[in-house]
């Protein structure tokens, strides 16, 4: 997959004459994309009816609300949507493009793809070429950038994060190169590693030799000019985001980001999110070693079990991840009370009923921990059912712990945030243990009848001990 | 079905007869349920008056349906309080006794 996610140009010498010019050009630009939306082009629903643009740069304004998605319509961004819209882009010259929703006021995903041959039509026929969901520093924004040669078409493709919907504001801009720039054709996916494992990124390309590379950490550049970023011996302090840079005659783009973390347990699968509706899709599902594991395995991976149905998994372990990326959500629940605003959410699928002891020992931040589950379908932070906080469990400005009894067949979320919005190296250890199991709910006492004089408030409370989460129905039936 | 309760108190303001009845929970988790049932009984206290008939005092109580109502009486409103043999139940309508020829005497009516 051929796919950036910021790109950047070299500074220009600082005239006024040239300040001067700049201006000029921009109140031209601005005239020539009215002209754009003149010709009456527009996003189109189905991606058969796809208009397609030939201008380098332009700016298309449309909702979504009532867009669809078609069968077989790939999930852009890579992640769900449920309202896209399509255009179709021809590269006027060889060069890189950049595609932006900025200013869209929701949260968008974007997508870019190439037929994979000259006669594809079909959503079977394409290659993704880029993806983006939350721009770094955006947030809800999403940013592709990627190199294009001569002539192509690209089939761009703006969706709402997990059926989000809006007034879409895409924005494209091209800036051509003298030569065809180096191509991405695929980049590392997210994993997860084991302390010890070595690690090796790929970014494949084609006409490498046209540009020069840079791997980047946690935002920091690392003396790596290689495509091929290899670490022998992943330790902890490798956990977080990589992306390389390419360099082409003065221009500069970067791979979309792989975020690489650890899971002890050996769960390569398993991802702490900085979204919650995307940790479902990368859950820590426990085995208790009598079956397969019912996680899917990602085509063209090996299965984490081998196939052997034996592994063990979900008792003890300890999810390693980085935060400093988290996106900022002002629709999310305040965890345990506390001022926050960098959390991270593990799904968690117990392998046995138990006591789960969770803790964020090691992190290198002050942390905050709290444990949700749902019932039924988890469509949002209105869906979530808090059954457990911690916050400095051991001493002020220290990690956090808890004890959970959980079940099996339940589902739940583990989130862990940063008081204060800190970030760092999160540790999110678990323990599985099954002596002490969850419980049904029980009386505590029999209700006892009860005589009030009319214009007093009476409570009622049910004289109930049970395992969290524990639900209520009252029924009134007539004296 | 109580609407909307799905936690474990119900709190009932400014209750009215209308309120009384029995009330019953179910808790559920994922590994079983248990139920209970609260009876509750919302009682209004009579306007009790003493009224002279011709040669007779009267005692009136009115009453409301389904009500139990027991008359206790004293000569000293400290001490010495005597339930009458028989409660009664309300019937919605007033109901009288004659309490002529006892002497001084307190008496309270209490309602369940």
């Amino acid at each position: 997959m051929n796919a950036f996610a910021r790109f950047t140009k070299p500074a220009q010498p600082a005239t006024i004459r040239g300040v001067g010019w700049q201006a000029a050009w921009c109140c031209l630009l601005v005239i020539w994309l009215g002209a754009v939306t003149a010709q009456g082009q527009t996003f189109r629903d189905f991606f058969a009816d796809r208009q397609t643009f030939t201008a380098s740069s332009g700016r298309l304004d449309q909702s979504n609300t009532n867009a669809t998605i078609e069968v077989g319509e790939p999930k852009h961004g890579g992640k769900t949507g449920g309202h896209s819209l399509w255009i179709s882009w021809v590269a006027p010259t060889n060069g890189v493009v950049e595609f932006k929703t900025e200013a869209s006021g929701f949260d968008t995903l974007l997508s870019a793809y190439q037929f994979t041959n000259a006669g594809g039509s079909t959503f079977a026929d394409l290659r993704e070429v880029a993806r983006a969901d939350d721009s770094e520093g955006f947030e809800e924004e999403s940013e592709i950038e990627f190199g294009v040669l001569a002539g192509q078409r690209y089939e761009i493709a703006v969706d709402g994060f997990f059926g989000a919907t809006g007034e879409v504001e895409l924005k494209w801009d091209f800036d051509p190169l003298p030569s065809p720039p180096p191509i991405i054709l695929s980049s590392p996916t997210d994993r997860s590693v084991k302390i010890g494992d070595l690690v090796s990124l790929v970014i494949t390309l084609t006409n490498s030799a046209a540009g020069e590379f840079k791997w980047y950490f946690n935002g920091n550049e690392l003396n790596v000019t290689t495509t091929n970023l290899v670490i022998p011996s992943f330790q902890t302090t490798n956990v977080g985001r990589y992306k390389m840079r390419v360099s082409a005659d003065g221009l500069q783009y970067f791979s979309v980001p792989t975020e690489i973390q650890i899971n002890t347990d050996g769960a390569s699968n398993t991802l702490a999110q900085s979204k919650i509706l995307d940790s479902p899709s990368t859950p820590l599902i426990g085995s208790d070693g009598v079956g397969p594991l019912v996680r899917a395995v990602p085509r063209g991976e090996v299965s984490a079990s081998g196939g052997d149905g034996g592994v063990v998994r979900g008792y003890n372990g300890s999810q390693i991840f980085n935060t400093t990326f988290a996106v900022l959500d002002p629709a999310e629940p305040t965890h345990c009370g506390v001022p926050a605003g960098k959390s991270y959410w593990l799904f968690y699928q117990p392998p046995t009923n138990g006591t789960v002891t969770l803790d964020t020992v090691g992190s290198t931040y002050d942390t905050i921990m709290e444990v949700y589950t749902f019932n039924g379908a988890l469509n949002g932070y209105q869906d979530l059912i808090s059954i457990g906080c911690a916050n400095d469990s051991f001493g002020s400005n220290g990690p956090a712990r808890l004890e959970v009894p959980v079940v099996k067949s339940r589902q739940y979320i583990v989130a862990v945030d940063g008081v204060n919005g800190s970030s760092g190296t999160a540790w999110l250890n678990y323990n599985l243990s099954t002596a002490v199991l969850p419980t049904p709910p029980t009386l505590t006492a029999t209700p006892q009848p009860i005589t009030v004089a009319a214009g007093s408030t009476v409570t009622l409370s049910a004289p109930v001990i049970g395992s969290a989460p524990l639900g209520f129905h009252g029924v009134r039936t007539v004296r | 079905m109580i609407p909307g309760q799905t936690q474990p108190s119900l709190v009932l303001a400014n209750v009215t007869n209308a309120n009384s009845g029995n009330y019953a929970f179910t808790a559920t988790n994922d590994l079983g349920s248990v139920s209970g049932t609260f009876a509750v009984k919302v009682v209004t206290p009579p306007s009790c008056a003493l009224t002279r008939v011709v040669n007779d005092l009267r005692l009136s109580i009115p009453t409301l349906e389904g009500q139990t109502y027991t008359v206790e009486q004293t000569t000293n409103l400290l001490t010495g309080w005597v339930a009458w043999p028989a409660s009664f139940v309300g019937n919605g309508l007033t109901n009288y006794f004659n309490v002529s020829n006892s002497g001084t005497r307190f008496y309270r009516v209490r309602v369940e």
